[in-house]
């Protein structure tokens, strides 16, 4: 009886059906990329199997988040940052492995992870610890959005970018270039969802377009496209370049 | 297609996403002082090298370059005081294709009239954008000035509503067209969508002044300088600060004559308000700059 109080989901609230779509979209691309290992080469099965710790990882903060959400109608905040401290960086992971046949070193990965967590930590604090003034907010945000402009720069012109123009493999060069798409247009939703909170722009105090719970909206759908649709591209690549792989030992002379 | 201007402004932006859930609010007064610094020095600049940018790329003599320039600032000017409605209208009429042109002349190797016409209605969907997402703050302001009220009936329009949607859809429809047509990528079409949405967005986000500058100094006169930059990178190995220093006298005298004629209306010598006299100035010096953009951008030079 308690579980069922715990799911029970109003179904003209928004942000609870994003809660639990959220939870079942993120599990079922978990299995499927776990699942998908066996159909790739050897060498993206580590590549899969990151996109399905993101995901899988997600599936779990999402069970608890959803429950949280439907018994207090709260914003799970810490749940929420510690499911992106975990999966961001694994994100950041993907970018390393993908580009590692290029050329990229460990010092690109852990750049791009210092980054992820100065943007999440900043983001927590900001987000977690306000005092309800402009300062703490605006600091926070703006040395949050410091880190997410590094990661943005690094797929678009920096170091990303530059080891995907030096590949040679077609499938990576267009992959990239998606994951740096979904870096700028999908993970900008997060700061326009920062802006749902209480004296934000877009909420009560401001436009008034959005309730404060509305935030985890914008989380709900940003998490969604971003890791599974981070995961498919990641996929992507894998299929394609497996696929050529194979075709080169097919017609390779004996 | 992402040029570094272009990334600066979508990095500014987001660097500002902070301050709005802070609910920061700017006085007039400070909106207007960092607005004009950046138009009046990044911006200006962006002009300041278009009488090398011409004489290098046609024969037309350095004399007759300046006379016919200097002219044509002057008439402008001129216009405002016999004809002001025609000259608000005109100067938002071929800014508004300068802007489209500033950012969609790569996509095509010769701009035929169809691109050309896409220029133009970018153009008025991003003013149109403004003017009708700030409508009322626009309205405030041009009443506040004595010299500018002529211009409320025209800018309180109802009918810049109806602009700003159907000059979007054109645009819109125009993307989809030239993709289909493969004379534009999928990918840039997207990000064209994707940086409408973004000046429309920066429009109703913040107030008038800072919202615009936003767009008109990073991502229309930064983007123009790079091109402007290239162009003498590539023709006379022109490096960085070379290039600073060509853009110096002309931006240096202008903000010079701009302080001179402040000066003048401080000390009431002149008996406009500062609005109407930056209106003037804008649109006199922008009027020859869309002349030389538009030859510099064609193909045959």
């Amino acid at each position: 009886m308690v579980l069922l109080e715990l799911i029970a989901i109003d179904g003209k609230d928004p942000v609870s059906f994003t809660f639990f779509t959220g939870y079942m979209a993120m599990l079922a691309a978990a299995v499927f990329f776990f699942a998908e290992r066996g159909s790739v080469d050897a060498k993206w099965r580590l590549s899969l199997l990151v996109s399905g710790l993101i995901t899988g990882i997600a599936a779990v903060h999402y069970y608890y988040m959803r429950d949280f959400y439907a018994s207090t109608g709260e914003t799970p905040v810490a749940l929420r940052y510690i499911d992106w401290t975990l999966t961001v960086p694994l994100m950041c992971i993907e970018f390393y492995l993908l580009l590692r046949p290029a050329g990229a070193k460990t010092s690109f990965m852990w750049k791009l992870i210092i980054a992820s967590v100065v943007m999440l930590v900043a983001g927590y604090i900001g987000e977690a610890f306000t005092d309800g003034s402009m300062g703490h907010s605006v600091l926070w945000g703006v040395i949050s959005t410091i880190g997410y402009v590094y990661i943005l720069y690094s797929a678009w012109f920096g170091e990303a970018k530059q080891l995907a123009d030096a590949s040679n493999s077609t499938a990576v060069k267009s992959g990239i270039k998606a994951l740096a798409w979904f870096v700028l247009v999908g993970w900008a939703i997060y700061p326009i969802g920062y802006m749902t909170m209480p004296g934000g722009w877009l909420g009560p105090d401001g436009a008034g377009l959005f309730a404060a719970k509305d935030i985890n909206l914008f989380y709900n759908v940003a998490d969604a496209i971003n890791k599974i649709g981070f995961g498919l591209v990641v996929y992507n690549i894998a299929v394609r370049e497996s696929a050529n792989t194979l075709l080169e030992k097919v017609t390779k002379p004996a | 297609m992402m040029k570094q201007p272009t990334f600066l402004f979508i990095a500014l932006l987001l660097l500002s996403f902070p301050f709005l859930s802070g609910g920061l609010e700017l006085s007039m007064e400070n909106q207007f002082m960092v607005s004009m610094f950046l138009v009046f020095t990044i911006g200006i600049a962006h002009g300041s090298v278009d009488n090398i940018l011409y004489l290098k790329k046609t024969t037309v003599k350095p004399l007759s370059f300046y006379l016919i320039y200097l002219l044509l600032v002057g008439s402008y000017a001129l216009l405002w005081f016999v004809f002001p409605l025609f000259a608000i209208t005109s100067f938002l009429l071929i800014s508004a294709y300068h802007f489209g042109q500033s950012q969609l002349i790569d996509c095509f190797k010769n701009s035929t009239l169809m691109h050309k016409f896409l220029y133009a209605v970018w153009g008025i969907s991003l003013l149109s954008a403004l003017l009708n997402i700030k409508q009322g703050e626009i309205v405030a302001i041009f009443s506040s000035y004595e010299d500018l009220r002529i211009f409320e009936t025209l800018l309180g329009s109802e009918y810049i509503h109806y602009l700003h949607i159907a000059s979007t859809i054109t645009v819109v429809a125009l993307l989809l067209y030239f993709t289909a047509s493969r004379q534009f990528s999928n990918e840039r079409m997207f990000f064209e969508f994707f940086i409408l949405i973004l000046i429309n967005f920066s429009f109703a986000a913040f107030p008038v002044l800072p919202g615009f500058t936003l767009y008109f100094v990073f991502l229309h006169s930064l983007n123009s300088l790079q091109d402007e930059f290239k162009f003498l990178k590539n023709r006379d190995q022109l490096q960085i600060w070379s290039f600073i220093k060509k853009l110096l006298p002309n931006t240096i005298i202008s903000i010079a004559a701009t302080l001179v004629i402040f000066a003048s209306i401080y000390f009431d010598y002149i008996d406009f308000s500062y609005g109407f006299v930056i209106l003037v100035l804008i649109s006199s010096i922008t009027f020859p700059h869309v002349f030389v953009m538009e030859k510099f951008y064609s193909p045959d030079l």
